[in-house]
């Protein structure tokens, strides 16, 4: 196995522990209208995020 | 089962905002204390207690708690599963 080179390791300072997870705190901003939440599974716009939609021939 | 347009509009409506009122309710957890959504939720609380009445004083109970009388009604009206939700749908 390849040894750990520590000269790779992103560099995003001392306050980011290894091994840990971060969720940015949501700010409100724009809502989508009931009907259309319903239909999209959110009311957050930018939590909306489908998969592309793949041609039949790329699938598996 | 084909119900009348109107009346799945209505249904559709309630579905809608007791799904956008999950979502806020979701947010507010963690936010208790932003106005902008608490409004919302407010105004969204308000209008699904004006339309689940409206539905139901025209169509009958949604859920079983909500059949007043003994009569156990609810189970006339058709299942969500039965209704035809494309018919003449947004």
């Amino acid at each position: 196995m390849k040894k750990y080179d520590i000269n790779i390791m992103p560099p995003m300072g001392p306050g980011f522990r290894l091994a840990r997870a971060y969720v940015p705190f949501q700010v409100f901003g724009k809502i989508f209208e009931p009907q259309k939440a319903l239909m999209k599974g959110t009311i957050f716009p930018e939590l909306y995020d489908p998969y592309p939609k793949k041609k039949r021939s790329e699938e598996d | 089962m084909k119900i009348n347009k109107e009346r799945l509009e209505l249904l559709k409506e309630i579905m809608a905002l007791e799904f956008s009122m999950i979502d806020l309710n979701l947010y507010l957890d963690t936010h208790p204390r932003d106005e902008k959504p608490l409004m919302i939720f407010a105004q969204y609380s308000c209008r699904l207690k004006d339309l689940k009445e409206k539905y139901e004083n025209e169509y009958g109970p949604l859920t079983p708690d909500r059949a007043a009388n003994s009569e156990w009604k609810w189970i006339e009206e058709p299942w969500p599963w039965q209704i035809d939700y494309e018919m003449g749908g947004k």
